[in-house]
């Protein structure tokens, strides 16, 4: 049996009896784990954060659709949600580092702190969709096809927007260069 | 306006330290817990709702009396 069958197996038992759910639980724990902690940085927070983005997951099984979205990134939408609103409720900084993809796009001044600095405030300023997705990209490291599942759109409408934006931030950053080199 | 940090690196967590926390059952009691508090709540609305049925009935009953 593949992988994938075997999922949508345990999928459709969790659905009816939640005992089977702590198979997807171990399959999926680490690599939701390891995004929860690349944003809060603290690994007790951490485990609480993805204890609860399991709870969520297990509270709403039986709306999962196998023929949507696939199951990992249906989770990882969850997690999203749930980094997201931890950071709207305790104000507290989010952390977000530079992925070797934003590097090689994006040839700049990375080892300048001050230089990233202005970056995360020109970030901080965009609309929390657009931001949500220059970060899933550039910063988690995301393919466009991932991100397509996730937004339930295009790669092709997804990669132009992600373009657009990435273009409205350069031309933010180049403006402030000039004025502050003036 | 979203705070933002950014590093040049990943920090680096040990596989280790990522499955000590890889605990299911802190998730089924978490679980247990919101269901037994949809379970405690549902009687109380069913019993406010059949008081306030109860309640209007008497006020008509009231009205009828006394008109």
């Amino acid at each position: 049996m593949h992988d994938h069958e075997e999922e949508e197996k345990y999928i459709y038992i969790s659905q009816r009896d939640p005992r089977a759910f702590e198979w997807l639980y171990n399959r999926h724990h680490d690599r939701i784990f390891r995004y929860v902690y690349s944003k809060v940085r603290d690994t007790e927070q951490t485990a609480d954060l993805t204890s609860e983005v399991f709870l969520k997951a297990l509270m709403h099984i039986r709306s999962y659709e196998p023929k949507g979205i696939p199951f990992s990134a249906w989770l990882f939408r969850i997690a999203v949600n749930e980094v997201n609103m931890y950071f709207r409720r305790t104000g507290k900084v989010k952390h977000i580092s530079v992925h070797e993809d934003l590097r090689e796009e994006w040839n700049a001044q990375w080892d300048d702190p001050a230089w990233r600095r202005q970056l995360a405030e020109a970030l901080g300023r965009l609309s929390p969709e657009d931001l949500q997705l220059i970060e899933w990209r550039f910063f988690d490291g995301i393919r466009f096809k991932e991100i397509a599942e996730m937004e339930s759109s295009t790669e092709a409408a997804v990669k132009m927007k992600v373009y657009r934006i990435l273009e409205v931030l350069k031309k933010q950053l180049e403006t402030r260069d000039e004025y502050t080199n003036r | 306006m979203t705070s933002i940090q950014i590093d040049n690196e990943e920090p680096e967590l040990p596989g280790e330290e990522i499955r000590r926390h890889r605990d299911f059952s802190k998730v089924q009691s978490r679980y247990r817990g919101h269901l037994l508090g949809v379970r405690r709540r549902k009687p109380y609305r069913l019993k406010n709702r059949f008081y306030f049925l109860f309640m209007l009935l008497l006020l008509l009953l009231l009205i009828l009396l006394f008109s």
